[in-house]
């Protein structure tokens, strides 16, 4: 017997998958949370219109530039926070509220290195809340691997 | 989405490429114990990571994993005698023992010592818990014999099944560590499943259909942790170990057994999807092994006489569009296990991941491929000992636990999430 089913799930049949883009191109904001994530983040951003970085350490004013992002997000597919350290600041928690309100997805991606092993988790507890996803990694080249995963 | 080189770098294992030599670092499960239920008993054809091979247990007991054809001629030796030690070939009576060295060809003079130059490829299978286990690599390199606690407790607390399943073995194992279809594609069987049904925690995977996700690295692979909102301020967890290459292991639900699997490629566009169940404390009941021969949980039932599901391509899978529609499933598929395989083949043998369009919720998947990626180069290029070989990443539980909202699940609950022998499983 063979149905639809089998015939259709052959390696056959996989030859004539509709062969056209069936997503537009994404735009993510990024948000470095710390300073030691900002070299960092400036690489992420090279060659890629679709991505634009906000360092909130930089700022002398970090909250009004929250602001300023939180207007600018009509559009934008994706937050991704970057945090080293996983120290949470006041602006972080309002663009945090502001993606929550517009139910935009957050993932906060946390650089996991054995020597901070101990510290880390007891500060992530304010970073967590946020984020629909959060990962911990060790290798930065993952954000990379993932944002080009996500199509961003 | 990958990129085409990533995508056949990673699905393609037969010999010789990369990942195929990734998998050949490891102790895999190649058959269940009980295909070679005696001593001299009929062979069973293997075919794992694109080699095909013969399974033998000969007078003595010993077992060995070989090539399945003759050196003489080519013959199947499937077709051969298994007796005195070794296992003839049924043409002209070349005979081999199980590591596969040729010990006689009957037309020669013993005297000349010709057989002494014919040697079959062979593997060594070992027997551990249900599974006979082969490694395939380098015999210099042969790691420690593998001790995953599913294989180690007593019989009587341990199951395991495995089914053929009609599809990449990577796609299949992505659908183990996505917890997000549950709700959906599983969501009804929390309830009516009796290897499933009955937890506290099924009334918080009810109750919250948002959950949050967190991935964090692993000696051995990766921790990929689901919560939910419980009851005053809360969260419950649900906790998913995922151990490279391919080994998964579902958080517990109540005191039923605690069950995973292994996707083990048989070759690019089929694999083994491998059930295990058990229990770390006590016998599994008869009730619940009588459930997972029946095929309820994560196992099957078979068309009778071979380990493809009744449920198959075939069949379109036995489809009820009657029950979808009612809602008693939600893809009117009946049981986990193929709920999961039918979609999971309807990708076609080899996804092509190019095309897919990924989402925040996705990123177990993302960074477990980006692992494997990571340790497949590592191991082609430099020759590092890939995570998992070590039997300590190995001694590892899924958890499913209730904790304050400001505690980190990977140091809480570190306890829950290493065997303890003695000690039941960490479950809510
Ligand atoms: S909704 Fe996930 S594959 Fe279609
Ligand atoms: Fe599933």
């Amino acid at each position: 017997m063979q149905t639809e089913s089998a015939r259709m799930a052959s390696a056959r049949e996989a030859a004539f998958r509709v062969p056209y883009p069936n997503s537009r191109p994404r735009s993510a904001h990024l948000v470095a949370l710390d300073r030691a994530c900002e070299p960092f983040v400036t690489h992420l951003l090279r060659d890629h219109p679709g991505r634009l970085a906000l360092k909130l350490a930089a700022l002398p004013d970090p909250v009004a530039a929250a602001t300023a992002l939180i207007a600018a997000l009509d559009g934008t597919d994706l937050l991704v926070m970057i945090s080293t350290s996983g120290e949470d600041s006041p602006a972080a928690s309002l663009i945090a509220e502001a993606c929550h309100l517009r139910r935009l997805p957050v993932t906060v991606f946390v650089l996991d290195t054995p020597e901070r092993a101990t510290e880390l988790p007891e500060r992530l507890r304010h970073l967590r809340p946020y984020a629909q996803m959060l990962v911990r990694a060790a290798d930065p080249d993952y954000v990379e691997d993932m944002l080009t995963a996500l199509r961003v | 989405m990958l990129r085409r080189e990533q995508n056949e770098l990673l699905t393609q294992t037969g010999p010789g490429t990369v990942m195929g030599n990734f998998f050949r670092a490891y102790w895999m499960p190649a058959l269940l114990a009980s295909e070679l239920p005696e001593n001299d008993c009929p062979p069973v054809r293997v075919k794992l990571l694109g080699e095909r091979l013969l399974a033998v247990r000969d007078t003595n007991g010993e077992y060995g994993l070989i090539d399945e054809f003759c050196a003489h001629r080519g013959v199947s030796l499937w077709f051969g005698r298994v007796e005195d030690g070794g296992i003839r070939c049924p043409y002209h009576g070349w005979k081999y023992d199980v590591s596969g060295q040729c010990t006689e060809v009957p037309s020669e003079p013993a005297a000349n010592g010709f057989c002494k130059r014919i040697k079959l490829t062979g593997y060594k299978l070992v027997k551990i818990g249900d599974v006979l286990w082969t490694y395939m690599g380098p015999p210099d390199s042969e790691p420690p014999l593998p001790e995953w606690e599913f294989a180690t407790v007593p019989a009587a607390q341990s199951f395991t099944s495995k089914r053929l399943q009609e599809s990449n073995w990577l796609q299949a194992m992505e659908g183990g560590i996505d917890s997000s279809h549950v709700t959906f594609l599983h969501g009804r069987n929390l309830e009516t499943d009796p290897l499933f049904h009955g937890a506290k925690g099924n009334d918080y995977n009810r109750a919250d259909t948002a959950p949050v996700f967190e991935v964090a690295e692993s000696p051995g692979g990766l921790w990929i942790g689901v919560r939910r909102n419980a009851e005053e301020g809360n969260y419950y967890w649900r906790i998913t170990p995922w151990v490279m290459p391919s080994f998964t292991m579902i958080p517990p639900r109540a005191d039923h057994p605690v069950h995973g699997h292994f996707w083990i490629p048989i070759d690019d566009e089929t694999c083994w999807a491998w059930s295990y169940d058990y229990h770390p404390t006590r016998a599994l009941t008869d009730t619940e092994r009588r459930a997972m021969e029946e095929g309820k949980g994560v196992h099957v039932a078979y068309v009778p006489g071979t380990f493809r599901p009744a449920a198959n391509k075939d069949n379109d899978y036995l489809i009820d569009r009657a029950g979808q529609k009612a809602g008693l499933t939600y893809s009117g598929v009946e049981g986990i296990a193929m709920q999961d395989a039918s979609l999971q083949e309807s990708m076609g043998p080899i996804v092509d991941r190019t095309k897919e369009n990924l989402v925040g919720t996705d990123n177990g998947i993302i960074m477990a491929r980006n692992r494997l990626l990571r340790a497949a180069r590592a191991h082609a290029e430099k020759g590092a000992v890939p995570p998992g070989v070590d039997p300590a990443h190995q001694r590892i539980r899924s958890a499913a636990l209730i904790l304050p909202p400001d505690q980190p699940y990977t140091e809480a609950a570190k306890e829950a999430l290493i065997v303890r022998p003695g000690v039941r499983q960490t479950s809510v």
